[in-house]
């Protein structure tokens, strides 16, 4: 069944790339907005950050040799990974909840996930400031509830609380167009040879789900990287990630090519992190799922 | 007929010429209709500030020259980049001194001094040839009256959490402070007069001995906020932040005591199209009624000897004053500006906690 469905979409997508000659003229438009949106000025990043002040390496040097550049750098990508596995956790239900409700409650499960998307960045960080400050509405109920205030904003734990309800949806949504694919019979299937319901779902189920898993960690990871209101807002400045160390150069210092130097070390371990990834999901395919 | 005209323009134009000729500018003034038809664009810091230069500076100079001043929110990478790609669309731009210090000549005009008046501007505050004082605020250590009956004096009070416990609100955003450094620095016992050339190893180390009692804001909105909610005890803030405080009825008291001197800016873009309407802008902006005005709106100190704003009770404790100088630093700008990066990246390093 499962096969047949693979085959279908690999034919597909053959048929789709064999037109490619003739949508060229399509693409065209995409294409220049693209080049000069785009390439263009990440060729304009590359050529600062290698000649301003002057010609040379001296801003990688920096970079590299500022111990703060490389703490920072780190406690981005920390955060990036925690932000990751909380939505991963938080998702993986909730997707399994919609991909089996039924139409209209599966439409109001969507519809809550997508809310966040669809409110403004700074109103919903406002929200969460008046939530989880220390005079706020989660605080005040620890504390009538007898547990007694926390600090939650200006901490970590305030930043990927923020993190995570924004980048939600980008975990919801391909787990749940990966798993409203999967044939609920295959579990009743494992079952029937002997499988206990916990083993069916973890040897069965969750590798039917690795696509979604991946492609959500991915988007979620990768936008994490770049997040700049929500540190600075709920966060203290020991949580200031990377974006907010290139603007202090580009805006507080004027310091371009040290900016754009910061920027091209972000997009290229940016890249090897999707590179890693890509791998790591084609082991995936090689494992078999779903082929005979 | 015709005859009658060219007398009215020879007599019209008779003053322009003998007052460049002759007359030195007066601060505030601007000959009647000079600039009519031109437009000049003002870029400032947005907020309450850039409501009262309009109303108090801009306002009238556009009924008096004849020009029209338009309002830009102006940030300092976007002048960068206007200057660099040869389109300069401001005029006018606020920054502060250390900057205009720093690019004096690559990124800002110099000013004109047969055309501006720069003689009713209070002593020491001319820090570089591209920029006039915008106004005066204070970087001040502020306390809460409710929680120390006695009040702290010094910044040495400041640092000693036995004697004065609670925590302390300082800026941690990723604009440096210069006021924290030489707080930290007579708080540990450097004498005023050796504080340069700024030991930075012993400033942040004194800062780090009090991490533990510090939390750190990144706005003004925030650092008053802080003080509030009652979350801080003593902070180091702008003075404007504490008088809001204490208009918002909260026990929020200045200590004028080792406070520093803060001033913004305004330059002319390298490159403006106006250059000529701009230095009479600038020569505008210093008039002792127009600073007056800009004053009461705003409670930021004038920056012209003469002026003399009406002020409230309240406003009048949080106003830097000519008395107040007296027990002030003012920041030697060009020591910062030439140390600038590396107070930058030492400041950076501090505050992400390394």
């Amino acid at each position: 069944m499962t096969t047949a469905i693979l085959t279908a979409d690999g034919e597909r997508a053959l048929r789709a790339r064999s037109s490619g000659d003739a949508s060229a003229i399509t693409l065209f438009p995409a294409l220049a907005f693209m080049a000069a949106f785009f390439v263009y000025p990440l060729c304009d990043i590359l050529w600062k950050s290698v000649s301003q002040p002057r010609l040379g390496m001296q801003n990688y040097v920096w970079f590299f040799t500022n111990d703060v550049n490389v703490a920072v750098s780190l406690r981005t990508f920390w955060t990036a990974l925690i932000v990751s596995v909380v939505c991963l956790v938080l998702a993986y239900p909730y997707a399994y909840v919609m991909s089996t409700a039924r139409p209209r409650m599966r439409i109001l499960l969507l519809a809550i996930v997508l809310t966040p998307l669809w409110t403004s960045l700074m109103v919903r960080t406002l929200a969460w400031i008046v939530l989880l400050q220390d005079t706020g509405v989660i605080n005040d109920v620890l504390e009538r509830l007898g547990i007694g205030r926390l600090q939650l904003i200006r901490t970590t734990t305030g930043v990927i609380i923020g993190m995570a309800q924004m980048l939600m949806p980008f975990m919801v949504l391909p787990l749940y167009s990966v798993m409203s694919k999967i044939d609920g019979n295959l579990q009743l299937a494992a079952q029937s040879l002997g499988a206990r319901p916990s083993v069916a779902f973890w040897r069965v189920y969750v590798p039917l789900t690795k696509p979604g898993i991946f492609a959500g960690t991915l988007t979620v990871f990768v936008l994490s990287l770049g997040f700049y209101i929500i540190p600075a807002l709920l966060g203290s400045p020991r949580n200031t990630m990377i974006s907010a160390m290139i603007q202090q150069q580009v805006s507080g210092l004027l310091q371009w090519g040290r900016g754009s130097a910061m920027g091209v070390v972000l997009l290229i371990s940016t890249l090897l992190v999707v590179a890693v990834f890509m791998r790591l999901s084609r082991g995936l395919r090689l494992d078999g799922v779903g082929r005979p | 007929m015709k005859k009658n005209k060219w007398l009215v323009t020879a007599l019209a134009l008779m003053p322009v010429f003998c007052g460049s000729a002759n007359a030195a500018p007066v601060a505030g003034e601007v000959a009647p209709n000079s600039l009519a038809g031109q437009t000049i664009v003002f870029a400032s810091s947005g907020g309450i500030l850039q409501d009262g230069q309009k109303q108090a500076i801009w306002d009238p100079f556009q009924k008096e020259s004849g020009a029209t001043v338009l309002q830009d929110s102006g940030v300092f990478s976007k002048l960068k980049a206007m200057v660099d790609g040869n389109n300069v669309t401001w005029d006018l731009f606020v920054g502060d001194r250390y900057l205009s210090y720093q690019h004096c000549g690559e990124l800002f005009e110099k000013v004109d001094r047969s055309v501006v008046d720069l003689s009713q501007i209070p002593e020491g505050l001319v820090s570089d040839e591209c920029m006039i004082p915008a106004i005066i605020y204070a970087d001040i250590m502020v306390y809460d009256a409710d929680k120390y009956p006695e009040a702290p004096q010094s910044w040495k009070d400041f640092f000693d959490v036995e004697k004065f416990p609670g925590k302390r609100g300082v800026n941690m955003s990723s604009d440096p402070m210069t006021a924290l450094i030489v707080g930290a620095l007579l708080a540990d016992g450097v004498a005023p007069d050796k504080l340069y050339p700024i030991d930075f190893d012993r400033a942040f180390n004194k800062l780090r001995s009090i991490e533990d009692h510090l939390v750190g804001w990144t706005t003004g909105a925030q650092a008053q906020q802080q003080l509030e909610s009652g979350e801080v005890s003593i902070a180091l803030v702008w003075n404007g932040r504490g008088f809001g405080a204490a208009k918002a009825g909260h026990n929020i008291k200045p200590i004028w005591n080792d406070w520093m001197v803060a001033v913004d800016s305004v330059s002319i873009p390298k490159g403006s199209k106006n250059v000529a309407a701009a230095q009479a802008g600038l020569n505008y902006y210093l008039g002792a009624k127009q600073t007056e005005r800009l004053a009461e709106l705003t409670s930021y100190a004038p920056v012209n000897v003469n002026a003399k704003p009406q002020l409230s009770d309240l406003a009048k404790q949080w106003i830097p004053d000519t008395e107040r100088f007296k027990t002030s630093h003012n920041p030697d700008v060009k020591w910062w500006s030439e140390h600038w990066q590396e107070f930058a990246d030492r400041w950076s390093a501090w505050i992400s906690g390394n």
